[in-house]
Order: structure tokens, then C-alpha cells, then sequence
């Protein structure tokens, strides 16, 4: 059984976590100095690629192995980006960090700056956060006091600074290069790639960008060492992974667990098990936009291979829990409303499609479905994934079609009643 | 509307209000990154982002103000209509439905009579919706203004109402 970490979440909890002497006083910064003073760039790279950390904003993308896709040329401009724009529905594991434990996201990005010798990074955090934003400036502010940022950083030579930039409220703003066009102060539509960004980001500089959890896990591979790191999870997940637990638990919030915890040990011993005590129905694992699982499907591991085994994937490891008084129809209805106001409207059949599936899903709900809805929302699913620019039309059709694909019966029984076959069961609520 | 006008008027005619943005557009290596930042300080000033304000900020960023216009259309958190003096985000995704959102949803409008979207006509209330706050462990959320508020009953939510002013 998977036992709860305090790695990432080590000074969550403490008093006056946010300061820069409290988070000294626990070992802070001391990974920092070990990278700038006794490490050199190509081997501070080297230990995280080594240590296979995948990021942790949605991709998984092995976070080594972007940051050596930068060119290497000392002429070249070279710009990190931290990416806090959270607002994957389920995700809350960035805000944790960033509230209470500032320091430990701006140690990382500091030794990542090291390792990619960046000119600074750009903070771009969520304009719904704005507490989060003041917190992290304050942090930043306090760096610089300490000589952690600027100019010669500890005598090492290295320059480096931060930037703090609000977003102003766009979902799409966390896909990569939408972020990076917030940045420059344009709207925030995803760019075509390539070029990627590691060659063409930020103002057109070389860029890399990772999600705030993954940043926090840098100063931990430091000081502990890659080996050290790949002993906790599995290989497809290795090191402490949050996991935030929502909806139809008895104990929602975020839980340090290795990254191959299963399912049904995140929902039933650290969440706490279904809210008023009824049965599970529904899990989503990785945020809104990962396919649902149906709840004899929860006996996997959270890592690629144990939720690739049954169609879904870890996502950011939000884990959202219904239970059997969840209409599932509702649910789609839900989650397509969220895409389809999301849409930046750049490509057709995103901007065309989650409309076509939002109007269907709501069509079935209030009774109105005709028998050939379901399949003609998997064709429509099937005309949005991969013929887009950027991953939100996915976002939205790989869902949508788990939900039809695992609850078919329920999809065709409000088509043949007209109406939700729940329409008596009053859904558990915690208000 | 004349009120409005006058109001951005005042306002970039302030020099202090001169000085924060100075001061943000040179705080980012670039001045182009300061054009979001200043539109948060106008929309939290002004309860909105007027017209004269996208002329003054496209001028002083060298942006035509069709740019500018193009991104205060773009983001959620600009708008170009005044903004009451309180306004209630509720959190209506996934999570904070299982949660309540509905209810309390349906609580406020009530209460305050007017629909997501919508402001009351003394001007001290506006109400919308909005996507996921990243506070689903804290559902139904709600937020007022800038402070976020967790697990909002519709009592807690009479109670957040009394207390503004």
C-alpha cells in the first residue's frame, strides 16, 4: 500500500512557509548551491534526465529531455517559462505549491536555469490567482534580497531573473505556445508547430517550458541524485506525484503519493472513500480532458501503463470521483460546455465541433436525444482529434466519447425514456 | 456613460497612476509582455476597460489599439461594460458541481434578482459563471473580487453578502 510523501509537500502545513528564512531553515536553497557551485551546467541536465522526471502539467513529456532540445550556442538568447496557468478542471495541485511553498517552484527554476543557462523565466500564472501571484512575488523579491537572483548569483557568474506575468482568465493559455503569445502580450491563440519552442518561443528566443510541479521536483534530484528518485513510483512514473481528489470523496485535496499509486488506493484510503457512503460510478484520473473510468476499472496503477491498460492516462493526476447519484450525460454536458467555451476559435472543427457536441449531449440530457445521437458524437469526436493546431479539441472529444463509449446504456436509456433515468435521485452534494 | 468617460479621464490624467505604469512596463525585458499587466490595473480600477484607456495603452506600448482591442475582447477578465463593485465568480465545472455549484448558483440569482451576467442596479453586484478555479478540493467555490472562498453553502454565501459594503 502506497504511503503518503512529503517531498513536494514538505513545508505545506509549516508556519509562515512562504519566507525565505523558513524555507532556508528546512534545507532550502541548499540544492541550488550545490548546482552553481559544484556542479556545471551539462551535469545538472544530465541528473534529471537521468532521473526521467516526466512533466506535470498534462504531457508527461520526459523534462531532460526538453530541456536539451535548447541550442546550445552561448549567443543565443535562451528563455525559460513556468507554466502556472492551472485550470484544468479537477487539477489544484500548482495552487498548493504556489501558496505554500513559493520557494521550492523558484529553486527549480533557478538550477533549471542553471542547466539551460537561461537568460530568466517568465512566471505566467493563472489572472484568477491573484493571491498566488502576490505570494510568488513576494518570493521573488525575496530571492533577489538574498542574491539567489540577478546579477552574478553567488559569485558564480550566472545572471538570472524572473518575471512575473498574470494571465486574465483563458484555459488555452496553458498550452505551450497560447502561453507564449500571453507572454508577448497578443491574444492567446496556440501557434502552428513546428517551429517549436525551443527553437522559436518566447519573443521568438529559444524557449522551454515546464509546469510548476515538475520545477518543484528539480531540487529534490539534486540533492538526492537520479537513482534516489527512480526508486520511488515506477519507471513509466518515477519519483512523489500530487495527486488532487475531487468531487465524491469524504476527504478531497491533494495527496504526495508515489506515481504508481492505483486508483482505488487515492480514492478509498487517503481520500477517504465515496461521499455519503453509496457507491462509486464514475472516475476521471487525470483531469477533464482524460477518458473516464468506469468503477470496476480503479484496480491499476496511475501511471501510463496501468491507465493506458484501460484506455486513460494520468494526465495532471486530478482525479475527479462521482458516484451512482451522477447522471453521466450531466457530466458530459458538463465537461463539453467547459471545452466549448474555451475554444480560442482558431481552427473549425474545435471551434464547429464542440459546439455540435455540447448541443447533442444537451439534446439527450433534457430528453430530446434521437437514436442515432451516440454514434454521431463519436463521428464528431472522431472529426476533432488530431485536426486542430493545439491538443484542446482533443481535450474535449476524448472524454466525451469515454463517457459515451463507457455508459452507452445510460446515453440510450435517456433516448428511449426522454428523459434522465435518474431523474428521481437527488445528486450527493457537500452543500 | 458619461460617468465612465470621466472616470478613465480622471484616471490618465493621474500621475500616479502614470508612474505604475511606467514602472510595469519596465519591470519585463520586453514592453509588449507590460500590455496584460496594465489592462489588469485598468480593469481593477475601473471596473472595466474603456475605450480611451485601449487608445492611451496601445500609444504608450506602440500596439495599434485594434490589438489592444483584440486582446481585451480575448480574455475572460477584461470587459468593456462596467463591472459592479463586487463581482461574484461561481465556479461551475465538474468539481464544484458534484459539489453544490448549482444550488448556490441558483441561490444568488435569487437573492440578488438578476441573472449570470448580469448586475443589479445599484451597481454593487455583477454575477457570472466561471470555469474551474483550481479549488475543486474546496467546491462549490465562489470568488468576490480577488478573495476566494471555499465550500460556500448558501448560508456562508448570505453571510459573504452581509459583510461587503
Amino acid at each position: 500500500m502506497a504511503e503518503l510523501l512529503q517531498f513536494l509537500t514538505k513545508n505545506v502545513g509549516v508556519s509562515n512557509s512562504t519566507h525565505v528564512d523558513t524555507y532556508m531553515g528546512n534545507g532550502g536553497y541548499e540544492p541550488m548551491m550545490k548546482a552553481l557551485h559544484k556542479m556545471k551546467p551539462e551535469a545538472v541536465l544530465n541528473e534529471v534526465k537521468a532521473s526521467n522526471l516526466k512533466g506535470r502539467g498534462g504531457a508527461g513529456f520526459p523534462a531532460g529531455l526538453k530541456w536539451s532540445f535548447l541550442p546550445k550556442e552561448k549567443k543565443r538568447i535562451r528563455y525559460l517559462v513556468c507554466n502556472a496557468d492551472e485550470s484544468e478542471p479537477g487539477t489544484f495541485k500548482d495552487r498548493l505549491l504556489i501558496e505554500n511553498d513559493p520557494h521550492l517552484v523558484l529553486e527549480g527554476i533557478i538550477i533549471a536555469g542553471w542547466a539551460t543557462q537561461a537568460k530568466g523565466c517568465f512566471f505566467y500564472i493563472r489572472g484568477e490567482m491573484p493571491q498566488g501571484a502576490r505570494i510568488f512575488r513576494k518570493a521573488v523579491d525575496q530571492a533577489y534580497n538574498k542574491g539567489f537572483l540577478g546579477k552574478n548569483i553567488l559569485g558564480s557568474g550566472f545572471d538570472f531573473d524572473v518575471w512575473v506575468v498574470r494571465g486574465a482568465g483563458a484555459y488555452i493559455c496553458g498550452e505551450e505556445t497560447a502561453l507564449m503569445n500571453s507572454v508577448e502580450g497578443k491574444r492567446g491563440e496556440p501557434r502552428l508547430k513546428p517551429p517549436f519552442p525551443a527553437g522559436y518561443g518566447v519573443y521568438g528566443e529559444a524557449s522551454n517550458i515546464n509546469n510548476v510541479e515538475t520545477y518543484a521536483n528539480i531540487p529534490y534530484i539534486i540533492e538526492k541524485g537520479a537513482d534516489w528518485y527512480k526508486s520511488i513510483g515506477s519507471a513509466g512514473s518515477p519519483g512523489p506525484r500530487l495527486f488532487g481528489v475531487s468531487g465524491h470523496v469524504k476527504r478531497p485535496g491533494v495527496y504526495e503519493l508515489p506515481g504508481d499509486v492505483t486508483v482505488r488506493e487515492v480514492i478509498f484510503k487517503h481520500a477517504g472513500g465515496i461521499l455519503g457512503d453509496r457507491e462509486l460510478k464514475a472516475v476521471i484520473p487525470g483531469g477533464s480532458s482524460t477518458p473516464v473510468l468506469r468503477s470496476d476499472q480503479i484496480d491499476v496503477p496511475m501511471d501510463p501503463d496501468g491507465l493506458g491498460s484501460v484506455g486513460s492516462m494520468s494526465g495532471s493526476a486530478g482525479v475527479i470521483v462521482m458516484n451512482d447519484t451522477v447522471c453521466m450525460v450531466k457530466a458530459a454536458v458538463n465537461l463539453a460546455h467547459f471545452y466549448t467555451h474555451e475554444s480560442c476559435g482558431q481552427c473549425t472543427p474545435c471551434r464547429e465541433g464542440t459546439h455540435w457536441l455540447l448541443d447533442l449531449l444537451t439534446r439527450i440530457e433534457s430528453g430530446e436525444g434521437k437514436p442515432g445521437d451516440p454514434d454521431l458524437i463519436l463521428q464528431i469526436c472522431d472529426n476533432i482529434q488530431a485536426r486542430t493546431i493545439c491538443p484542446l479539441g482533443d481535450a474535449c472529444a476524448m472524454p466525451v466519447r469515454s463517457f459515451v463509449q463507457q455508459f452507452r446504456e445510460e446515453f440510450e436509456e435517456h433516448i428511449r425514456a426522454g428523459r434522465c433515468p435518474l431523474h428521481a435521485v437527488e445528486m450527493t452534494t457537500v452543500i | 456613460m458619461s460617468d465612465t468617460h470621466g472616470a478613465a479621464i480622471e484616471l490618465l490624467g493621474d500621475p500616479g497612476f502614470q508612474m505604475e505604469i511606467d514602472e510595469l512596463v519596465g519591470s519585463y525585458p520586453k514592453k509588449e509582455t507590460a500590455l496584460i499587466q496594465a489592462l489588469h490595473l485598468c480593469q481593477a480600477k475601473l471596473r472595466h476597460v474603456p475605450l480611451e484607456f485601449q487608445a492611451f495603452i496601445a500609444d504608450r506600448l506602440g500596439m495599434s489599439p485594434a490589438h489592444v482591442k483584440g486582446v481585451v475582447t480575448f480574455y475572460e477578465m477584461f470587459t468593456e461594460e462596467p463591472l459592479g463593485k463586487y463581482l461574484l465568480q461561481v465556479c461551475g465545472t465538474l468539481p464544484c458541481m458534484l459539489a453544490g455549484s448549482e444550488k448556490l448558483l441558483a441561490h444568488l440569482e435569487s437573492k440578488l434578482g438578476i441573472r449570470p451576467g448580469g448586475t443589479t442596479k445599484d451597481g454593487k453586484f455583477s454575477l457570472i459563471t466561471v470555469e474551474c478555479l483550481a479549488c475543486c478540493d474546496g467546491g462549490p467555490a465562489l470568488m468576490v473580487n480577488e478573495t476566494l472562498h471555499r465550500t460556500v453553502s448558501t448560508e456562508d454565501a448570505d453571510r459573504i453578502l452581509s459583510e461587503l459594503d
